[in-house]
């Protein structure tokens, strides 16, 4: 799944409206609310569950892509 | 230092909400009932030992709006919908803020990155405050994001400091500067 992907499922909003550099600060649909549907989505995605740490990296399209890329590294290790 | 005058009454509006200090009058089985119900409480230590209405009544009263303000959220039609509540350290110029919005209806909705807003001008720049902090447990993602959203920092993560849902979680701070609010809001004027 992309991170645009993870978006666009989280926030019901079709994925060609997600921008490449979709951010907390400037893309509207994401909301307080949306982005617990974001944090869930994603985890669903990698498989667990994120820590605080990482919950508070979550901000934009790239951080996303980033935790994805984690989630597929720690998955390929087992 | 601002307007306000230490000891009495506070009043602030935004485009759509009067923030107003709360009176023992505001009190009554509608906010009582917030702090009954699992879902309103769910991230709120108040859960664990909800008050009954003269315990409520007392808190509201042992707030002196010099050190400490509970300034309750009211549409503009009157209707009570949550509270924001501040504890000043005049020493050191620092307070920590804390929100809850009651009116299930209203969440998702914006009205804290609103209310927080206009509560931060009248900490930072009207009491001249250095610092505000805020916090909230870790699986509350919904206030994560409005600290994120509204530009707050980091500042230290207390580890399974909470019992929520049955699980051990983080308590995150988050601060507000003066001089970070200051830049961030004279920019967006």
């Amino acid at each position: 799944m992309r991170a645009e992907e993870i978006l666009a499922s989280a926030l019901a909003v079709p994925i060609e409206s997600v921008p490449g550099d979709a951010s907390i600060a400037t893309f509207e649909p994401w909301d307080s609310l949306g982005h617990v549907a974001v944090i869930e989505t994603l985890e669903a995605a990698i498989g667990r569950k994120l820590d605080a740490n990482e919950v508070l990296t979550i901000v934009d399209v790239a951080t996303i892509r980033s935790a994805l890329e984690r989630g597929s590294s720690a998955k390929a290790v087992r | 230092m601002g307007a306000h005058v230490p000891g009495t009454p506070v009043r602030l509006e935004t485009d759509r909400f009067i923030i107003r200090s709360m009176t023992t009058d505001d009190v009554g089985e509608h906010y009582l009932a917030w702090l009954h119900d699992p879902e309103v409480t769910r991230f709120l230590q108040v859960g664990i030992d909800p008050p009954d209405l003269a315990q409520l009544r007392d808190y509201v009263a042992g707030h002196d709006n010099r050190t400490s303000y509970l300034l309750g959220i009211f549409t503009r039609s009157g209707q009570h919908i949550g509270n924001q509540r501040a504890r000043i350290m005049p020493h050191h110029r620092v307070a920590n803020l804390s929100v809850m919005i009651g009116e299930k209806e209203y969440w998702g909705r914006q009205v804290v990155l609103e209310c927080r807003a206009r509560v931060l001008d009248f900490l930072l720049r009207d009491l001249d405050l250095h610092k505000v902090q805020g916090g909230c447990t870790s699986d509350n993602r919904a206030a994560i994001f409005n600290y994120k959203r509204q530009g707050w920092r980091e500042d230290g993560i207390h580890r399974e400091q909470y019992v929520s849902a049955g699980n051990r979680v983080d308590l995150i701070y988050f601060a507000m500067f003066r001089r970070d609010w200051t830049a961030r809001s004279d920019g967006a004027r």
